[in-house]
């Protein structure tokens, strides 16, 4: 079957070239995936407010993630742990999160002196934490006139390695799968960049995730 | 695979190639020499528009009926003295009140003469195209197809068309000369005859053959720092991406023949 | 439409004055744009004798003019005529330019500029249609000439235009001009000869702007 199909134009970027554009867009933006309460948004952080909780103040955190590395259909990561597959016309990604907590208050042990006042004493030494993660999505399309566009990434579902109990696995992959579903949608790609640019493309249909491609279908603008 | 791989088949390729023919314009030339015997100077502008696509495995683009579209500008100077015999008025006498008399001989010297032209036609050819991919001094990424050797330009028509116009516009430029009021139909006729028909279709195809010979449209052009994304506040620069290689081919073994462009990329 | 005014004599034109007392005669040759001359044009002298035996029309004498080292020149530089011979001046081709014939014959001054009796002015026409001619001074004579094209469309018309040119056409001014119309072909002569008239031009008058 030609590339083109039924239609006039075909743009193809395959999974390696997708993250050759992660790979861009996160290195010229790593804010994208770096959020952290306690420092000013720059180009390298997003600033996010720290949690506000009675008798405690500010608890200032941070989350990081690594370049998501996409896999399109059909599988070929190696290592997707169940229960996450890869369906026809969906990808994967592969991540790390890194979890940062300024705690505060010494923590005593069970011989040392008891607890003799309510002021927290700030911590200098956070604690991390960081989780390897998987995630399964599809592409997004948006089109806003002939020729102009962009595709973006949803995940429908995260997991992570080696969590337990399993209650708190759910808890943090909810929350990893929200985060991380809110990096990907920032990253939208326009159309002429999935196709270096040869053409205006008018997309009629797709991206049709195969092959190890986002196949997209269309006409010439 | 390479990272990107974008086709476009016959229709597409087209529009493709009609906004190539755009991004040309108009080219002009202008020079002076001789057709025939005379002296001549011309100018001459030209454009290109239409053509259907046929793309042939497993490089070439084959134009069929693309148009040359031209306008030409051309001046024919000479001394009329070449091309009219000398001629000179016989003495008259007559009676008159002072007894006859006779004026002398008067010989008539004939002046230079320009004569100006425009024309404008289209010529339609076919020619094959191959592609050239290439790096340009302003660092992109270009492609282009090159036309494979000089097509056939059927220009008689054309120079016969001409000719008879060179024949009016010296038939308005000579009639206000004295004394040639008789012997004018002789000499546009002389005129044409002396250029010909077959001088001026070579003229005429070494004027426009250039526009055609070495001809190319860029079918493709891109910095090789592609840009992805614009800058989009102090926080968040320009996103751009290299493309590492670009190559072109037509491929058919789809089933459809098709112009593949394939880059590899780079962040 | 070619020019047709006696004031300036061009290649096409003759001016011819019959000179019919003995004497001699000086005369000058002018250009005709230049109304004041830097230096004095040179004098040229026509010896008119005797005429010798009476009933004997005159003799045309011929001077060519032309131009050498921004003067013009004459041929013959001197003249010997008898009494009622004709004197006929003209250029010897189109490089020489718009000139005047002027001169004292014993009392009377005369000049191609401005015909009194005894004058003749010829004009070749080479562009076919009407001239409207008059004086361009204050007298009222007049006429028209027309000009056309004979249709050569065979080698036979072309040898018969050919022929015609050794035909001319004769305006006689007696204080009018007679025929008041002439009609010619292209490449024809007409003569214009004054009779009786007080110093006039042959002007067509489209061109008449002094």
């Amino acid at each position: 079957m030609s590339l083109t199909e039924a239609e006039h134009v075909f743009a193809g970027p395959h999974e390696a070239g997708v993250n050759d554009l992660f790979d861009a867009v996160f290195s010229a933006r790593p804010r994208l995936l770096n959020y952290a309460s306690f420092v000013p948004t720059s180009v390298s952080v997003t600033n996010i407010p720290p949690i506000s909780f009675p008798m405690v103040g500010a608890i200032h955190y941070g989350v990081l993630f690594s370049i998501p590395i996409a896999d399109f259909h059909p599988d070929s990561s190696g290592g997707m742990p169940p229960p996450l597959s890869l369906g026809p016309g969906e990808f994967s990604v592969r991540t790390t999160v890194t979890l940062i907590l300024f705690c505060q208050g010494e923590r005593k042990g069970r011989d040392d002196p008891p607890i003799t006042t309510h002021v927290p004493k700030p911590s200098t030494s956070p604690i991390i934490a960081k989780l390897e993660v998987w995630g399964v999505g599809a592409p997004v399309v948006t089109t806003f006139a002939p020729g102009l566009g962009e595709i973006s990434f949803r995940l429908r579902a995260v997991e992570l390695v080696d969590v337990t109990p399993d209650e708190l696995e759910s808890l943090l992959e909810c929350l990893i799968r929200m985060l991380l579903d809110a990096v990907l949608q920032q990253v939208r790609l326009p159309f002429n960049s999935l196709n270096a640019g040869f053409f205006q493309l008018n997309l009629q249909r797709g991206p049709e995730v195969e092959d190890d491609q986002a196949k997209l279908y269309g006409e010439i603008v | 695979m390479s990272d990107i791989t974008a086709a476009v088949d016959e229709v597409a390729a087209s529009t493709l190639l009609a906004n190539a023919q755009s991004l040309l314009g108009t080219q002009s030339v202008s020079d002076s020499g001789s057709l025939g015997p005379f002296n001549a100077s011309w100018g001459a502008s030209a454009f290109f528009s239409g053509g259907s696509i046929d793309l042939v495995p497993p490089d070439i683009v084959r134009i069929t009926d693309c148009d040359l579209n031209y306008s030409l500008n051309l001046t024919v100077s000479f001394d009329l003295s070449s091309i009219i015999p000398d001629f000179c008025l016989p003495r008259v006498c007559i009676p008159t009140p002072f007894g006859r008399l006779c004026t002398p001989r008067i010989c008539i010297d004939w002046p230079s003469v320009s004569i100006p032209i425009s024309f404008s036609d289209v010529v339609r050819f076919t020619a094959d195209f191959r592609f050239n991919v290439f790096l340009n001094s302003s660092s992109q990424w270009q492609v282009d197809a090159v036309i494979v050797g000089i097509p056939f330009l059927q220009l008689t028509p054309a120079a016969t068309a001409i000719l008879a116009a060179i024949g009016l516009a010296a038939a308005a430029i000579l009639a206000p000369i004295p004394f040639i009021g008789p012997l004018l139909a002789g000499a546009v006729l002389l005129i044409t005859a002396t250029i010909g028909v077959a001088a001026l279709t070579g003229w005429l195809g070494a004027l426009l053959t250039p526009f055609v010979s070495g001809l190319s449209f860029t079918v493709y052009k891109q910095p090789q720092l592609f840009p992805v994304l614009p800058a989009a506040g102090p926080f968040d620069p320009a996103v751009n991406i290299n493309l590492d290689n670009v190559a072109v081919a037509v491929d058919g073994s789809g089933g459809e023949d098709e112009l593949v462009l394939t880059v590899d990329i780079s962040a | 439409m070619d020019t047709l005014d006696s004031r300036t004599l061009s290649y096409v034109d003759c001016f011819a004055r019959r000179f019919a007392q003995p004497g001699t005669v000086k005369y000058q040759i002018t250009s005709a744009s230049v109304r004041c001359s830097l230096h004095d044009e040179d004098a040229y002298a026509i010896e008119v004798r005797e005429r010798r035996g009476s009933g004997k029309e005159g003799t045309q004498h011929d001077v060519t003019v032309g131009v050498k080292g921004g003067h013009f020149t004459v041929e013959p530089a001197k003249l010997s005529i008898e009494a009622g011979d004709v004197v006929m001046w003209h250029a010897s081709g189109s490089s020489v330019p718009g000139f005047i014939v002027s001169g004292q014959d014993g009392d009377t001054r005369f000049t191609s500029a401005s015909l009194e009796a005894e004058s003749l002015y010829t004009h070749a026409f080479g562009v076919p249609g009407t001239y409207e001619w008059s004086d361009v001074g204050r007298s009222d004579i007049g006429g028209r000439v027309v000009v056309k094209d004979l249709d050569t469309k065979s080698k036979e018309d072309c040898e018969k235009w050919m022929r015609s040119l050794t035909e001319g056409a004769l305006v006689t001014i007696k204080g009018r001009a007679e025929p008041q119309e002439v009609e010619v072909l292209t490449g024809q002569t007409v003569f214009f000869a004054v009779v009786d008239a007080p110093g006039i031009t042959i002007t067509d008058r489209r061109v008449q702007a002094d």
